[in-house]
């Protein structure tokens, strides 16, 4: 269980970001979540960036790269695919 | 290794299945974990499938189950005879002469989704589903017919069973041209900024161009007995409840039928791709992939079956949910219970 007060610092670090995150490259979503570590949720609280998908950090332009950590709250990139309303 | 087990588990199966088969009373043969007084043991073993449980001493020798073949215990477990499913319980059925949610609907124009939950407004009752399967996004029109099941599943106008009576329109914000889409983000994200702070109270219902909150509409039953508020393999929902990180959540849906998936992503600012143009929401809930196309307008429950959202898109990934609180704030109703 996520405490209240680090997911009120969360929310306002993801809202000062928010913007800027979302137009970088591949990126479709910003949100708060838990890390995944090799497909399995772990109990960290991040902020979680979903892009379409994972590309090396070598094909990406400097502008549109993702930061590992905002402000000291630690960022994890989790690839979703094209999401559709269906 | 779990693999090496399952593998191992597998070749014993092949190795015995026919003639566990040719057994009396056996139906089925499979791999899982055996069940102690419901519980699961989490020890591999064989089930075994039959049409009834009989004493041993009632059975031939050569009809025993051994409790272990080749180290793996086998499971004997009761399921009666299987049949094709019939549409007595196929969510993508026709239902008469009561409709349950988690079943096959749609507005004429559209393939077809599921029926969420049943929902009231002072003494009426409407069916729950989102814009995209009862409005058509936005081009439906009050009255419009909603057929059940939905065209995709044999739907015509005979199906007809309520009429569209209200719905959210979807913001897919500016077509000023010379806006582009990063530009359009910016803009609308910074105008929530402004509107809403980094206060966690946001005020469920206001509008900000742009961006959406929900996915949601309402259909009038042509009769109330038509409807019922039971959601199909599931039960009748027991009231309204919030997510937490983590937790594990419920649907029944047209195409997947009843499944279930954790709460992965709280506050989630999402592109939706609507077969072409794409809306920006903000305030979703993502779960681990439990849906696919047709399972839209599912009502999402946690275990203890309050509803908590309304399942509206995805991906193989991820399942997109409009927290249940917005969309009944934004059509001004609430649980029929």
């Amino acid at each position: 269980m996520v405490e209240n007060d680090e997911l009120e610092r969360l929310r306002s670090v993801k809202n000062l970001y928010e913007a800027d995150l979302m137009q970088k490259a591949n990126v479709v979503g910003v949100g708060i979540g838990l890390r995944q570590r090799a497909g399995e949720l772990t109990d960290e609280p991040v902020i979680v960036v979903s892009v379409l998908q994972k590309e090396p950090a070598g094909n990406i332009d400097a502008k549109d790269v993702i930061p590992t950590e905002l402000d000291g709250v630690p960022v994890d990139v989790q690839a979703v695919g094209r999401l559709k309303a269906f | 290794m779990l693999e090496d087990l399952v593998a191992q588990a597998k070749q014993v199966k092949e190795a015995y299945v026919f003639d566990l088969l040719s057994k009396r009373n056996v139906v089925g043969v499979g791999l899982g974990y055996k069940i102690s007084h419901g519980v699961n043991t989490g020890e591999l073993g064989l089930i075994v499938s039959v049409t009834h449980k009989a004493d041993a001493s009632a059975l031939a020798v050569k009809d025993l189950v051994p409790q272990m073949l080749n180290g793996f215990k086998t499971d004997v477990v009761v399921t009666g005879k299987f049949r094709a499913q019939d549409s007595g319980i196929d969510p993508k059925g026709r239902w008469r002469p009561v409709v349950p949610p988690g079943v096959s609907i749609g507005h004429p124009g559209v393939t077809a989704g599921t029926f969420g939950c049943l929902v009231r407004k002072g003494d009426e009752v409407f069916i729950l589903s989102n814009n995209h399967v009862l409005a058509d996004v936005n081009a439906g029109k009050a009255g419009d017919p909603i057929l059940q099941p939905g065209v995709a599943d044999g739907g015509t106008a005979d199906d007809h069973i309520a009429k569209l009576a209200d719905y959210v329109s979807i913001d897919f914000g500016t077509s000023e041209p010379e806006c582009s889409i990063a530009e359009f983000i910016t803009k609308t994200l910074n105008y929530v900024a402004g509107a809403f702070g980094s206060s966690h109270q946001l005020q469920a219902v206001k509008k900000t161009p742009g961006v959406n909150r929900v996915d949601a509409a309402l259909a009038r039953p042509l009769s109330p007995d038509l409807v019922k508020n039971e959601i199909l393999n599931i039960g009748v929902p027991i009231g309204v409840g919030a997510v937490t990180l983590g937790m594990d959540v419920q649907k029944m849906g047209r195409t997947t039928g009843h499944t279930t998936g954790k709460i992965t992503q709280i506050d989630v600012t999402v592109q939706i791709d609507y077969d072409g143009p794409t809306a920006l929401f903000s305030g979703q809930i993502i779960a681990s992939p439990m849906s696919q196309g047709g399972d839209s307008g599912s009502a999402v429950l946690d275990m203890d079956k309050r509803v908590v959202g309304l399942l509206f898109a995805g991906s193989d990934a991820a399942t997109i949910i409009n927290p249940i609180g917005e969309v009944f704030s934004a059509l001004n109703v609430e649980l029929a219970l």
